[in-house]
């Protein structure tokens, strides 16, 4: 007995010895030192805590201690005289996480959102800071640069106060680094050609569902489970300006819009044909992450599958291992163009909601010390310097990424070694600069942040998708929400009770007998609006009226002609079908 | 009362007949160890239940976590929002006629089980039932919640796949996706994961039994059904009383990690309770902890006065009541 226990030990000490060798051989971590660009050290010992997103995901290290944090604490903070706290945020309850943080008198010296209507509550609650822009500006100029200077900073004010900065989003107009794939292999082994109305849109997923492609619920509709429903590609041309301030909005779900009725009314129709599963209610988890069409997708049952794009996809890489012989297609401008609408013989001109023209709003706690304040706003800059953002963008060369012929990074699928990096490379820890990762050309970022590791490579229809997109937004087809520069208060006080209202009805709505959908829908229509939804209407309204919000495009309003380009002519009727 | 009494008798048998702080004293000297012991549940209670009632403060506030203890003061506007509020009636009502069921169907369910463990003979067997029917308990109710939809599900669910397959049924039937069939499905659930452990206080009361009044009842010819009848039952029956007293506090009580987990939208109807309303409409997203406040010490008022009042009632019965 003695004697095994001594050879176990040995083995044990053995190996600890060579893994010690093996991190002696590993390249030391960069020095990007703050003083050399200019930083001066602080002469107390200052505390900075910087939200990070949980997303409750297992694939990804633990978010407030991973290899990069560290980094930084021995880089940045070490330096600086910086201790540098990374606060999880749940990323699917994000006002409930502050809000705990806040009551607990736990305050994060950096708050950051990505919906407006959040932040507007948190300046309304006096929790930001005032931002004295000149002494920021002085501080982080490199990160000012990359943000669009000063003059984008003054279209996000709130009544002529400065409460949060806009971080950069590059190429914000078209949406392209988000992507749905559907199962290209379907057709062509049931021998169809892809659609190009509604109707053969259905003839093809019945055809699939008969021929055994999929146990029988292709489809998830997932939209109808969270609070933000987008209905722009259902909306009428042009638009009518008011209807569009009342309800675009990605914190409460507009029920009463024209669009959402229609949207609705499809996916009834399309549960009618038994598209989708009897129990998709039972697959959401109330917020839109229904797990169970990532899973039902994996295992080679559903039809689609949408998900922002990063060089690593794991749920990608698991479908192709399950389904070797799979091949996905792109769904082109899938945000712009749902084709019932024309079958319904409504709206002739595809539409859509552009993302923010911002990444994160970084807002700063009103109750941080000066020092914490400068201590924040150097993290920013220091992060914004380039050298600093691919490290952290990257990783480590030959371990997380390797440079490509043209010498630009490529990353490495499904890493998970000592240098293994957050959610998206990192992406809840650099979004604080810059909201995607861009490297060179579009094309050339686009290639870097198609999924690697496949045996299919998707990169030229995701290229081909953004050119797309981008046509209609030069058409003007795509705008955003708008920015009200008061908090509407009605939406912070209904927010949480109408989106589990809208859930409900959503899916009685869907479920229901096709007969009956008009009558159910303006009933809940009502109670939507009795509980809470007409008070955010009204003050949206008024907001709009007394000139406190921005407006739509001229185009999307109707009062400048829309010309159709060729290319947005070409696409209008093809290849396309929303989620 | 009759703690009272029987902690002054023995008080006055071990420490004579001495004015009360004298025995007070003397029985602390003796019985160091055990005041000891009782000092950390007693901080335990005066730190997280007794320290916190300032804090009750928000209720009659607009408190808002940014602005802190600096938040507006609205008195009962709080209070009068809940009132007006249509959800609320519906959260209430949904959280007494669970309870009202509850009452009517679990309180008796770990009884009747007491009484049938009782009567087991074979030692070994009483032992293995009991750890059996304790186990459920020990499992959170999101467990148990998963576990049941994996079994319950209308389509994908095994016991209605087993169901079809066997040709009993031609559809799946809805347990938890029909709000009927759920309030059916969740209160079983319910007595199912806590009849074992509701028995354990029963049958320690049963051991207190005096055996002489078993074999007096026999020696009169009382077979088993009697002894139970006229020697258990009331045996039990101040331990009974007891803890109904104790559940009436709970009347409006409502636990949200059970119903949440077993909740989904077909059911919202059944399932949206006072829980569920305080954390949809105070402690989720919108924040207003105000409302939570205001909803949670209307309970535990409500709470209070069924307590007080179904003590009265046991008294004014004879029994000896828990005040």
């Amino acid at each position: 007995m003695k004697k095994i226990v001594s050879v176990i030990l040995a083995v044990m000490m053995a190996l600890s010895l060579a893994s010690v060798a093996g991190a002696e051989n590993a390249a030391p971590p960069p020095q990007y030192n703050p003083l050399e660009y200019g930083m001066e050290p602080f002469a107390s010992p200052v505390t900075i805590k910087i939200p990070v997103f949980d997303r409750a995901r297992d694939d990804v290290p633990d978010v407030s201690s991973t290899y990069y944090t560290k980094w930084v604490n021995e880089t940045f903070g070490k330096n600086l005289n910086v201790t540098v706290e990374f606060v999880p945020i749940t990323r699917t309850d994000t006002m409930g996480a502050y809000n705990l943080l806040l009551a607990s008198g736990d305050w994060p010296t950096v708050f950051m959102e990505y919906d407006w209507p959040k932040v507007s509550q948190w300046a309304a609650d006096g929790a930001l800071a005032d931002i004295d822009v000149d002494a920021f500006i002085a501080a982080a100029p490199t990160w000012t640069e990359m943000a669009g200077g000063k003059a984008q900073f003054d279209m996000f004010q709130m009544q002529g106060e400065q409460k949060v900065l806009p971080a950069l989003r590059p190429y914000w107009d078209t949406n392209y680094t988000y992507a749905i794939f559907y199962r290209k292999d379907w057709y062509e082994q049931a021998g169809i050609e892809l659609f190009t109305t509604y109707e053969e849109y259905l003839a093809a997923l019945q055809t699939f569902v008969e021929l055994g492609y999929t146990n029988g619920k292709p489809i998830l509709p997932k939209k109808a489970f969270s609070e933000n429903f987008q209905v722009y590609a259902e909306s009428e041309w042009p638009r009518n300006e008011e209807e569009w301030a009342m309800y675009s909005d990605v914190s409460v779900a507009p029920l009463p819009a024209r669009g959402a009725y229609y949207l609705l009314k499809k996916q009834n129709l399309e549960y009618s044909l038994g598209l989708y599963s009897t129990e998709f209610e039972l697959d959401s988890e109330g917020d839109g992450s229904a797990t169970q069409a990532i899973t039902d997708f994996i295992n080679g049952e559903a039809y689609t599958y949408g998900n922002y794009l990063a060089a690593d996809m794991p749920d990608l890489t698991a479908f192709y291992q399950n389904n070797p012989d799979a091949k996905l297609g792109v769904i082109y401008n899938n945000t712009v163009y749902d084709p019932w609408i024309d079958a319904w013989g409504a709206r002739t001109v595809p539409q859509g909601r552009a993302t923010n023209p911002a990444g994160m709003f970084v807002g700063f706690s009103s109750k941080a010390s000066e020092d914490e304040l400068k201590a924040a706003w150097l993290y920013m800059e220091w992060m914004a310097q380039p050298d600093v953002l691919f490290y952290m963008q990257n990783g480590v060369e030959g371990e997380t990424y390797n440079l490509n012929a043209d010498g630009l990074p490529e990353v490495v699928g499904g890493y998970q070694g000592d240098y293994w990096m957050g959610y998206g490379n990192n992406k809840d820890y650099w979004c604080i600069v810059v909201e995607v990762r861009t490297v060179g050309t579009i094309e050339q970022t686009i290639e870097s942040i198609a999924p690697k590791g496949l045996p299919q490579d998707l990169t030229q229809e995701l290229i081909d998708n953004y050119y797309i997109l981008k046509a209609y937004a030069n058409d003007g087809l795509l705008y955003v929400d708008p920015f009200f520069s008061v908090n509407i208060d009605s939406v912070s006080e209904y927010a949480g009770d109408l989106k589990a209202k809208f859930v409900e009805y959503a899916t009685a709505l869907v479920k229901c007998d096709p007969a009956e959908f008009d009558a159910l829908y303006e009933q809940y229509v009502q109670e939507y609006k009795d509980a809470g939804y007409q008070a955010v209407m009204d003050e949206r309204l008024e907001a709009y009226k007394n000139g406190l919000s921005t407006v739509l495009p001229d185009i999307a309003a109707g009062r400048a002609p829309y010309e159709p380009s060729d290319i947005t002519k070409v696409v209008e009727t093809k290849y396309t079908i929303g989620e | 009362m009759i703690a009272q009494r029987s902690l002054g008798r023995s008080l006055k048998r071990s420490f004579g007949t001495g004015s009360v702080p004298e025995r007070a004293i003397a029985a602390a000297a003796k019985y160091w160890q055990l005041y000891a012991m009782l000092t950390l549940p007693l901080a335990f209670v005066i730190l997280f239940n007794y320290c916190v009632y300032p804090n009750l403060r928000i209720a009659f506030m607009n408190y808002r976590p940014a602005k802190g203890w600096a938040s507006d003061w609205v008195g009962m506007g709080t209070f009068a929002k809940v009132f007006k509020d249509k959800d609320f009636f519906r959260a209430f009502r949904n959280t007494l006629v669970f309870n009202v069921a509850d009452v009517i169907l679990q309180f008796p369910a770990p009884i009747i089980l007491a009484l049938m463990i009782n009567e087991l003979r074979a030692k070994a067997f009483k032992r293995v039932s009991q750890t059996i029917l304790y186990l459920p308990h020990f499992l959170s109710s999101v467990i148990v919640a998963s576990v049941a939809y994996t079994l319950f599900r209308p389509e994908t669910g095994l016991v209605n796949v087993a169901l079809m397959n066997a040709g009993f049924i031609a559809k799946g039937i809805p347990f938890l996706t029909e709000k009927w069939h759920w309030v059916i499905t969740y209160l079983t659930i319910n007595i199912w994961q806590q009849i074992g452990w509701g028995s354990i206080i029963y049958l320690a009361a049963m051991m207190g039994i005096d055996p002489t009044l078993y074999e007096a009842a026999t020696v009169d010819g009382a077979g088993r059904f009697k002894r139970l009848r006229h020697v258990t039952l009331p045996g039990i029956r101040p331990t009974i009383v007891m803890l109904l007293i104790m559940r009436m506090g709970q009347l409006l009580g409502s636990g949200f990690e059970r119903l949440n987990a077993f909740g989904n939208v077909n059911v919202r109807e059944f399932q949206y309770q006072l829980s569920i309303y305080v954390y949809e409409k105070g402690l989720g997203p919108a924040g207003d902890f105000s409302r939570s406040a205001a909803v949670g010490l209307f309970q535990t008022l409500v709470g209070l006065v069924m307590v007080l009042l179904s003590d009265r009632a046991a008294k004014l019965l004879g029994e000896d009541g828990l005040v």
